[in-house]
């Protein structure tokens, strides 16, 4: 199942250092990594950020750029895609209940079709992909978009491994293996950023569709192929530091060796959202 | 260019570097023909320790499962108002 949420209405311009200045959209991706919970929690996660910005109901500081408290607007335009792989989760109801027009599509959906489904349907300039897990916190999306704005970056990483990122729930293995990774790998590959591994990044689109044409491995190293492809290619890459909290379903859930278990056969399914305006929403299914 | 272009040619010119050492015999000859090995032992271990460190100084943020927590009794709390039932695991 996939569903396009798309707000309509017209679009606002923002003013961000005090003068006018083309608002942009934003596809953000969700990718989890649990099933059932964590669809739902995207969702949830994805509707409440997405209406804090349209209405600011809820005043989350931490939420919003700097500059828009002082002027007392959020005025980031967006539309979310959220596309699912198909499962029974539940997730199909509460994207009802936020929205009333879907079109299921039964398919299963492996990490490249999703992508490039996404990408089809998404009509904004930038897209953010992330787990939808919670793991990646909506709230650092602001920083990512004033990164981008401030440096015209084509790609904003975000990296766990400096000063005001981190982890939480992993455990020394853990630690050790990602950084092992990250050791191996910069010695090898020079590759300009700090996190290799991360997954919660802001694209801008024409640079992901060069990057996924360009992809050749099978898996999550494609994330790491991803990010050193792009600096090999010469894009500007910027770094923001996020938080990740791990476990947070799984523990619940209780389903981790299930999934960390099975040979390949686990499929998550992504979810795209797209900051177009920030006036209305809609939501469709593709 | 290429990055494994840049790879070998640094590569060519430690060689070079040996092989300049060992014609020119300002080091004792068994140095020299140790050199290889002694580099390569010094990569390894220097890996070793930006791994211990990187662990030591692996920075960690258990507030921030507290705040997440919060955010998610509060979303749920929020979206219940608005009509939008989440239910619970």
């Amino acid at each position: 199942m996939a569903a396009v949420a798309r707000s309509g209405g017209d679009k606002a311009s923002s003013s961000y250092g005090g003068e006018e200045c083309k608002l942009r959209s934003f596809c953000v991706v969700w990718w989890p990594k649990v099933e059932c919970e964590s669809s739902r929690m995207v969702v949830e996660g994805c509707a409440r950020w997405l209406l804090a910005f349209r209405c600011g109901i809820l005043v989350r500081r931490r939420w919003r750029f700097e500059r828009e408290e002082e002027e007392g607007q959020g005025n980031v335009n967006f539309e979310i895609i959220v596309v699912d792989d198909g499962r029974p989760d539940g997730a199909q109801e509460i994207v009802k209940q936020l929205q009333q027009l879907l079109r299921p599509r039964p398919k299963k959906l492996g990490l490249g079709t999703a992508y490039m489904h996404g990408l089809k349907h998404a009509t904004g300039n930038f897209v953010v992909i992330m787990d939808a897990d919670l793991s990646h916190h909506p709230k650092y999306l602001p920083s990512f978009i004033k990164k981008q704005i401030e440096t015209g970056a084509s790609i904003v990483t975000g990296t766990r491994y400096v000063k005001g990122g981190g982890v939480h729930g992993w455990n020394l293995m853990r630690k050790l293996t990602s950084r092992g990774a990250n050791v191996l790998a910069q010695t090898l590959l020079w590759p300009g950023v700090s996190d290799l591994t991360g997954s919660f990044r802001l694209y801008q689109k024409s640079v992901l569709e060069d990057v996924i044409s360009s992809w050749v491995s099978k898996g999550y190293v494609f994330q790491m192929e991803m990010i050193v492809r792009a600096s090999r290619k010469g894009f500007h890459i910027e770094e923001v530091p996020i938080t990740f909290v791990d476990s947070v379903w799984k523990l619940k859930a209780g389903r981790i060796r299930n999934i960390r278990g099975s040979k390949g056969t686990f499929v998550p399914s992504g979810y795209y959202i797209e900051v177009v305006d920030s006036d209305n929403m809609e939501l469709w299914c593709l | 260019m290429k990055h494994i272009v840049k790879i070998m040619a640094l590569l060519v010119a430690l060689s070079a570097f040996w092989i300049s050492l060992l014609q020119t015999s300002v080091l004792p000859q068994s140095y020299t023909w140790l050199l290889p090995l002694y580099f390569i032992v010094s990569l390894g271990c220097y890996g070793l320790l930006m791994v211990g460190v990187g662990l030591i100084q692996f920075p960690t943020c258990p507030h921030e499962a507290i705040l997440l927590q919060k955010d998610i009794v509060e979303a749920k709390g929020f979206l219940k108002e608005k009509g939008v039932d989440i239910g619970s695991e």
